[in-house]
């Protein structure tokens, strides 16, 4: 009895003290990085800035006097991601913690020069940092976003993922990364990817915008696609979940061109490639919307025909849009809708021929676009110009 | 057979020997009550040495008052107006007696009491004398006789006792607000009151000790479970040479396991309660002088139950429950969650939140642990001077204490105030907790947890509760698996388990429908 007691208390001594350690760091210990962002340094090597939340210091009263800012930049240079982020502490005396990464912006340069797998290699490895982390490319030097104050959010890094995220959400004017959509679509077939786009605004105070999607081949920036075409190619990637879309008057002079607006509440989109056999790529869209007027400033839906003509008006305009889209996109040679992987998935045989020289023969595919809308409701006011 | 053996050892040997003096049944000197008058007075007086609250009282009757005898009773426990019992018992006598009262003599009164003639109030027959001390110090008044080697005694207590009051342990919103009382004979005529079935058996036993304590234990024949019985018969016959003042001294003797900090009894203080556990097949004791109902066998999940769960609407009852399950866990894990977390797993934490305990933690000079070990440490000794102080002082102390632990140690950068909202929400899911006993096992385990989280974070969160499990598993009460019905899992009672069933549910289990063909 006495030496099963005995047994007993060493083996949980053993277990308390003997396991589990190594990560063991009190909060004040470690220093939370909110978001980095990766340039190019003069000698070729890697440039991080990171943005590290900064704790008001608590002592004294509840929540402590406010610090300056909520955040410092850090800015580290070695050759790789890894050794640069280690030596984050030399600056700092805190270790870094990358569980509450928010984003990681890439600077157009770099992107362009290195490749994303090389160096999101770290991100992708390492237990930390989550694949759920957002990811841009930027425009220009990738720090000086993070260097610039943010509006509302505790640090810039934060204002920038929400943005990217609501941008994608309520108007698809960019598309929502993050590095596991980002890691499927390098590693799909096709191995093309859409980043979102960041840039700052050209009017003073500079304010960050982000729209638009960075086209990736390879895991190399190739392009940049306008805001606009990014909300045709979300509604042909069936990522589409909410924006306006505007409406061209008709009879109108080009000069001075009033617009009408709807809000798409409801689509579907299907994108089928059809004559898989022939040499000639044919693909088939059929997109539903379901829309609500949002502002009229010329139409008059008052019968049932007059509904129909103004549905008719949205159709051509989706119409255009697509095609608009996908014929800068055949231009670019960029199959970013990822009809190769369709492709391959409905003829892995047929794609293992094509693979080698499937970006001419995208060029080449013909795109059957049919669209059907349906106005659903007029808000709060009949179907007419209220004024 | 040894004791035989040692008593004809000893009765052989010598009389006065150690051993022979043990058993007080073997003793061979039990003094008998002696017929002569004076030898009895002055062996009581002998007795009764220095005890000033006992009362000699000589009388004279019979023709010329010729004979003597005198009574003798314990001041203090006797109702003052019915003292005189001498004059009444002798009038009792007289009703059957021919002659006047003034012819009796003591031939006459041992004549009518040893054959039980003249007992139209309750008079004992005390033999030997230390039947008779042991009657005075119960409150009987004893009366001796001239040349008769019995006495007389009756029982004439009249301490006055506290009133029956709202419970104040265990106060319900609905439901009987009655609860104990110090009085062992009040406390079962309250049972019985509300348990009028003749299967309601209630056994006495008296300690033999110093302080010839009774107990009583009930249970209701036909819903208890004979083997739960004949074992809790086995484990109470160990009381009988103890000093009982309480009733948990009997939970100590006969519990399980005495070092495990899970209760394995419950106690109550409500008659309601007692009678609803009886009706279950428990068995209840209660101890003179003293008004907690020690009820047994107590299970884990019993032990978060609470009265007003069956006076509650069903619905409201289970949800009410559920609360306590919740209450249970933040009681007993949230410091070492929080420990844990914060100092192992701050990716666990949702952005916004993090940074605001980051913001909080700043500046704080202690580890998590050392800081909730200190703040947790704060708040017992809160509580613990708040129980033992004087009501008015009480107050004085909560201001103290809400001052130290919840503004100044925040100040003082001794505490975040993130700590201080754990800590509070650990108290008050500790309170909910409806029985006592059971609420101070969580408050001591927190500590341990929070050693084994700050050592090996959420590993050893897990570690601990798997220990606390293997413990509960293995644990019993009076033979009874304690966490039973859910292992052994029991489906039928699982209803009263996590949600209170309706009444109609309930009531329709077997054990109350065998229970009720015996009272037919």
């Amino acid at each position: 009895m006495m030496n099963r007691w005995i047994g007993m208390c060493l083996t949980l001594f053993t277990i308390v003290v003997l396991t589990g350690c190594w990560d063991r760091a009190e909060l004040p210990e470690r220093g939370f990085v909110m978001g980095i962002a990766l340039d190019h340094s003069d000698d070729g090597s890697i440039k991080l800035t990171t943005q590290m939340f900064r704790p008001s210091q608590g002592v004294g009263l509840l929540g402590g006097k406010p610090a300056e800012t909520s955040y410092i930049n850090i800015t580290t240079e070695n050759n790789t991601v890894s050794r640069a982020i280690r030596d984050i502490p030399i600056n700092l005396g805190r270790k870094s913690q990358w569980s509450h990464i928010r984003l990681i912006i890439v600077s157009e340069k770099l992107a362009r020069e290195r490749g994303m797998a090389e160096i999101l290699e770290f991100f992708y490895r390492d237990h930390e940092p989550r694949l759920t982390t957002s990811i841009m490319i930027a425009e220009g030097t990738a720090s000086e976003y993070l260097e610039i104050k943010p509006l509302i959010e505790n640090t810039t890094s934060q204002q920038l993922f929400q943005s990217g995220i609501s941008a994608a959400d309520n108007s698809g004017k960019t598309t929502d990364t993050n590095l596991l959509k980002l890691g499927l679509q390098m590693k799909s077939e096709v191995g093309n990817a859409l980043v979102p786009y960041l840039f700052l605004s050209e009017q003073s105070p500079k304010i960050t915008n982000v729209a638009g999607a960075a086209l990736l081949k390879k895991g190399k920036l190739v392009g940049v696609m306008k805001p606009k075409k990014v909300e045709s190619l979300q509604m042909l990637l069936k990522d589409y979940r909410s924006g306006m879309l505007d409406i061209p008057c008709k009879e109108q002079s080009k000069k001075n061109q009033m617009m009408e607006s709807v809000e798409i509440i409801f689509y579907n989109t299907k994108l089928q490639p059809i004559n898989l056999s022939e040499d000639s790529l044919k693909v088939h869209v059929k997109i539903k919307l379901e829309v609500a007027l949002v502002e009229l400033s010329c139409s008059k839906i008052e019968t049932i025909e007059d509904e129909k003509e103004f549905a008719k008006i949205i159709e051509e305009t989706v119409k255009q849009n697509i095609k608009e889209t996908t014929d800068w996109l055949k231009k670019k040679k960029f199959d970013a809708i990822g009809l190769g992987n369709q492709v391959y998935r409905k003829n892995p045989q047929l794609w293992k021929e094509w693979k080698k020289d499937w970006e001419t023969r995208f060029a080449d595919t013909q795109f059957d676009i049919d669209v059907e809308v349906r106005v659903n409701n007029s808000g709060t006011s009949i179907s007419k110009p209220v004024f | 057979m040894s004791f035989f053996k040692s008593l004809v050892q000893s009765l052989s040997r010598d009389r006065n020997s150690g051993q022979a003096n043990q058993d007080v049944s073997s003793k061979a000197a039990v003094p008998k009550i002696s017929s002569h008058l004076s030898d009895n007075q002055q062996r009581m007086k002998e007795t009764f040495d220095r005890c000033t609250d006992i009362v000699v009282l000589p009388w004279q009757y019979g023709p010329d008052m010729r004979y003597s005898a005198f009574s003798i009773y314990v001041d203090t426990l006797i109702q003052k107006k019915e003292y005189n019992y001498l004059k009444q018992s002798l009038q009792d006598l007289v009703t059957h007696e021919i002659g006047p009262g003034t012819m009796i003599t003591p031939e006459d009164i041992s004549f009518y009491f040893e054959n039980n003639v003249a007992s139209a109030r309750t008079a004992i027959i005390i033999e030997d004398l230390d039947d008779a001390i042991n009657k005075v110090l119960q409150g009987h008044i004893v009366i001796f006789f001239d040349k008769w080697n019995k006495a007389l005694g009756y029982q004439a207590t009249g301490l006055e006792t506290r009133q029956v009051t709202e419970s104040i342990s265990e106060p319900v919103v609905q439901g009987p607000r009655e609860s104990t009382v110090e009085n062992l004979k009040k406390n079962l005529g309250m049972l019985r009151e509300r348990l009028k079935n003749p299967n309601f058996k209630i056994e006495k036993i008296e300690t033999t000790r110093e302080t010839k304590t009774k107990v009583a234990y009930g249970y209701l024949e036909g819903a208890v479970n004979a083997e739960v019985l004949a074992e809790f018969q086995r484990r109470i016959a160990k009381i009988k040479d103890k000093d009982i003042l309480e009733t948990s001294y009997i939970e100590e003797i006969i519990e399980d396991s005495v070092y495990s900090p899970f209760p394995q009894h419950r106690y109550t203080e409500r008659t309601d309660v007692a009678i609803a556990s009886l009706l279950e097949g428990k068995i209840v004791v209660l101890v003179e002088g003293t008004g907690s109902i020690l009820i047994c066998p107590g299970l884990l999940m019993e032990l978060l139950q609470s009265s007003e769960d069956y006076y509650q609407r069903t619905v409201i009852a289970s949800l009410i429950r559920m609360i306590r399950f919740v209450a249970l866990f933040i009681s007993i894990g949230l410091p070492s969650l929080y420990i844990a977390i914060s100092t192992y797993h701050p990716e666990l934490i949702p952005t916004v939140l993090l940074l605001a305990i980051v913001n909080s933690r700043e500046g704080i000079p202690f580890p998590a642990v050392i800081e909730a070990i200190i703040m947790e440490f704060f708040f017992e000794l809160l509580r613990e001077a708040g129980i033992r102080l004087p009501r008015p002082v009480g107050s004085a102390v909560s201001i103290v204490g809400a001052l130290v632990i919840g503004e100044a140690a925040i100040s003082a950068g001794i505490a975040s105030p993130i700590m201080v909202i754990i800590v509070a929400l650990t108290g008050i899911a500790s309170f909910a907790i409806p029985q006592y006993n059971f609420a101070i096992a969580m408050r001591i385990l927190r500590f341990p947890l929070m050693l084994f989280a700050g050592f090996m974070g959420i590993f050893g969160i897990m570690i601990a509760f798997l220990l606390i499990w293997l413990h509960l598993a293995n644990l019993r009460s009076l033979g009874q698996p304690y966490l039973s019905p859910l292992g052994p899992f029991i489906p039928r009672q699982i209803k009263d388990v996590f949600v209170r069933a309706p009444h109609g549910i309930l009531m329709r289990s077997p054990r109350n429908r065998h229970m009720r063909k015996p009272s037919k």
